[in-house]
């Protein structure tokens, strides 16, 4: 099915390549085990990077996770 | 993501499989964390509901997992543990794993993929699977904590099948096969089947079963039999290559020393009381204590076990049993 992409996906999409690269970023972003104190941080930290993205994108984006984690035994 | 930078200390393959014949893989990062539950899928679940995990994973081409090991060697195994499976295993994995400086691989699903390779990477030789072997071991035993001295593998119990390769990979490494009295073990596989036990969830290859003597109609209780045969038959292989120790579930926990020792390792002054702790309570029971299984299953057995196991597992058993008396704990 057909789904838009938000507007904000293209700056996540490379939020999330530059943070690969990044040991330093990876430790800041590991910290937070409470999924809403992540989003900020993630909201906050791709914003002092030039990268906008609002919330509900990488919310959205940790709900597909949890859905693709539950199917990982069914599909790769 | 292909020429982007890429930082993946303290990542981990957490997931393999093939693709034409090349080993793709899903990291995702660890830390500093040890692998220190149970078992791997158990670290795995932890580890992935992690909002960081969720949000930041990596799917790596086969090249990665290459160049990963050739630039961080890491730790290489200082011992294997093989089993027939419900005779000890993850116990004794537990009890290394207590142990300092320590890490246990418990049944990682990134090895069980490598290894059946075997059947979805038919092109590639053993030579080239073997290599493959020893970059996912090398990717998934990277130090943690820093302080990490020895690395144990616990494989699954149908890989014990699988010695070749894997002695091929590390032919210095050495094992223990832990067995138990096959009645034992099928009563409980009967009762609860891991999927190597199940008729048709794995192809007889892996398991060294004759495909001439498999048939829809066969009992579960002679498959499970048979493939149990095959393990027993496989570890008797194994053992004339030498580095071996046989370990009998009866034995447990005292033969510990015992495995220690094959290891080369000595139990600190400390030991007794983590292993009270450990005996405690049952990785596989929450909040009961380990306590040997044998009349809960082997009394009651009914006559289609025993007679499977006396018909396909019965001489392998006596074989390890005499062996044990000179390779054994």
């Amino acid at each position: 099915m057909y789904k838009p992409r938000r507007m904000s996906d293209g700056d996540l999409d490379q939020f999330c390549a530059r943070v690969l690269g990044d040991g330093g970023l990876q430790a800041a972003l590991a910290e937070p085990m409470d999924p809403e104190a992540f989003v900020a941080l993630a909201v906050e930290t791709g914003r002092r990077a030039g990268l906008h993205f609002d919330a509900d994108a990488v919310r959205a984006r940790l709900r597909a996770s949890r859905e693709a984690f539950l199917l990982r035994w069914i599909a790769p | 993501m292909s020429g982007a930078r890429l930082e993946l200390d303290g990542w981990i393959p957490y997931r393999a499989w093939w693709v034409d014949g090349a080993l793709t893989t899903d990291w995702a990062r660890l830390g500093a964390q040890p692998l220190d539950a149970a078992f791997f899928e158990h670290s795995v679940a932890r580890m992935l509901q992690a909002p960081f995990n969720q949000l930041f994973r990596y799917r790596a081409p086969e090249c990665v997992l290459r160049r990963r090991a050739a630039a961080h060697p890491g730790l290489q195994p200082s011992g294997f543990i093989f089993h027939m499976s419900r005779c000890g295993s993850t116990l004794v994995s537990r009890l290394l794993a207590s142990l300092a400086q320590t890490g246990v691989l418990s049944e990682a699903s990134p090895i069980d993929s490598v290894l059946q390779g075997v059947v979805q990477a038919p092109r590639l030789c053993a030579d080239e699977l073997a290599l493959r072997l020893g970059w996912t071991i090398t990717a998934l035993g990277q130090p943690r904590r820093g302080d990490e001295q020895r690395l144990f593998v616990k494989f699954d119990s149908w890989q014990m099948c699988a010695w070749p390769l894997i002695l091929k990979a590390f032919p210095q490494t050495p094992w223990i096969f832990l067995y138990r009295d096959p009645v034992e073990v099928l009563a409980s596989q009967i009762g609860h089947a891991g999927i190597q036990f199940t008729p048709g969830a794995m192809a007889p290859e892996l398991l060294g079963l004759d495909p001439a003597l498999l048939h829809p109609s066969m009992p579960m209780e002679d498959y499970a039999a048979q493939v149990l045969g095959s393990i027993c038959d496989a570890a008797l292989s194994c053992l004339a290559k030498g580095g071996g120790l046989l370990v009998n579930y009866d034995r447990l926990p005292g033969a510990f020393q015992a495995i220690a020792s094959h290891f080369g390792m000595r139990l600190d002054d400390d030991f007794p009381r983590r292993r009270e702790e450990i005996l405690a309570a049952d990785a596989k029971r929450n909040g009961v204590a380990f306590k040997p299984r044998a009349q809960i299953n082997g009394r009651r057995a009914p006559p289609a076990v025993s007679d499977a196991a006396e018909r396909w597992v019965a001489p392998l058993y006596g074989r390890l049993e005499r062996l044990a008396g000179g390779a054994g704990a």
